[in-house]
């Protein structure tokens, strides 16, 4: 009788210890490479780059600012002194209202001789056209930069669905705490609601990180 | 009992050779090129469909949040 108890304990422990851990923004072992290194995502750092510049002239001056960039910049204004969580819980409200197109139709791009299939997307072409979940973790990334909440406190995540088998992408946000995983349907995902994921890799300005090494069975 | 130690102790073991994996695994990356895994990366088609959340899980915002939305919707509605 001992020894079948000893063995189920045995046989949960091992369950336990390869289960998916919490993300954690502490994984030097897991760098890829610095952001620049990979093009898609270097690219619309870049592009957004012309979207930061055009935000901070409508923060210096709304008067002079385009009509339709009038209402994010009158969020950024209202919004920079709030608390860190306050500021996030606005920016997924906010960006969750756009437009949701899901770009599974879309072809692939072709860049340097590459075909890419997800084209990542600059803030204001998000927030004008809309688009779906790796654009809209994305827009939250870029407009909470703009509120002046630090990169390496930020990481677009894409991760694999097991219950529905398909990748997904959120922005995460480190409080400190547990990572607050913010979804397209206004929750905000923590713990143990973030079981049914695998973590794939993770995106910010400074670098990328590949998760696939704690991958359990996935199925690609 | 000693039969219990003997089944924790290689519980120990177990563990200590997921550790080991681990740590090898880091070669992985420094033995395949990071531009080959770019290229896996790229083939991950990232696209999942938006479902209703639960109302019950969605947290609710204090009122300052809500009256700066309003007031930035208001200024969309007008563009």
């Amino acid at each position: 009788m001992s020894q079948r108890c000893a063995l189920i304990g045995v046989a949960l422990l091992v369950w336990g210890s390869a289960a998916q851990a919490d993300y954690s923004f502490d994984n030097p072992e897991q760098y890829l490479a610095d952001a620049a290194d990979w093009r898609p995502w270097s690219d619309v750092l870049r592009r957004n780059a012309l979207d930061s510049a055009l935000l901070a002239d409508c923060v210096a001056n709304i008067d002079r600012c385009p009509k339709r960039y009038r209402g994010v910049t009158h969020l950024i204004v209202r919004a920079r002194d709030l608390a860190l969580e306050d500021q996030v819980r606005l920016v997924n409200r906010y960006v969750n209202k756009r437009r949701y197109r899901n770009d599974r139709t879309s072809r692939p791009t072709l860049m340097e001789g590459e075909l890419h299939r997800n084209q990542w997307r600059p803030l204001l072409e998000t927030l004008s056209r809309g688009g779906d979940c790796e654009d809209f973790a994305t827009a939250k990334y870029f407009l909470l930069r703009e509120l002046g909440i630090p990169a390496d406190a930020m990481r677009v995540v894409v991760l694999w669905d097991t219950k529905t088998r398909d990748y997904h992408a959120m922005l995460a946000i480190d409080t400190g705490d547990v990572a607050w995983f913010l979804e397209t349907d206004n929750t905000i995902q923590r713990g143990r609601q973030l079981r049914k994921y695998e973590f794939q890799y993770s995106l910010n300005e400074e670098g990328i990180w590949d998760h696939s090494l704690t991958l359990q069975g996935r199925e690609s | 009992m000693k039969k219990l130690f003997v089944l924790l102790a290689g519980c120990l073991m177990s563990l200590a050779v997921f550790a080991t994996g681990e740590s090898e695994g880091v070669n992985y990356i420094d033995q395949t090129s990071t531009i080959d895994r770019f290229r896996e990366l790229e083939r991950m088609d990232v696209t999942s469909e938006r479902d209703p959340a639960d109302p019950n899980e969605i947290e609710p915002i204090s009122r300052e949040l809500d009256d700066i939305l309003g007031e930035t919707q208001a200024l969309e509605d007008t563009d």
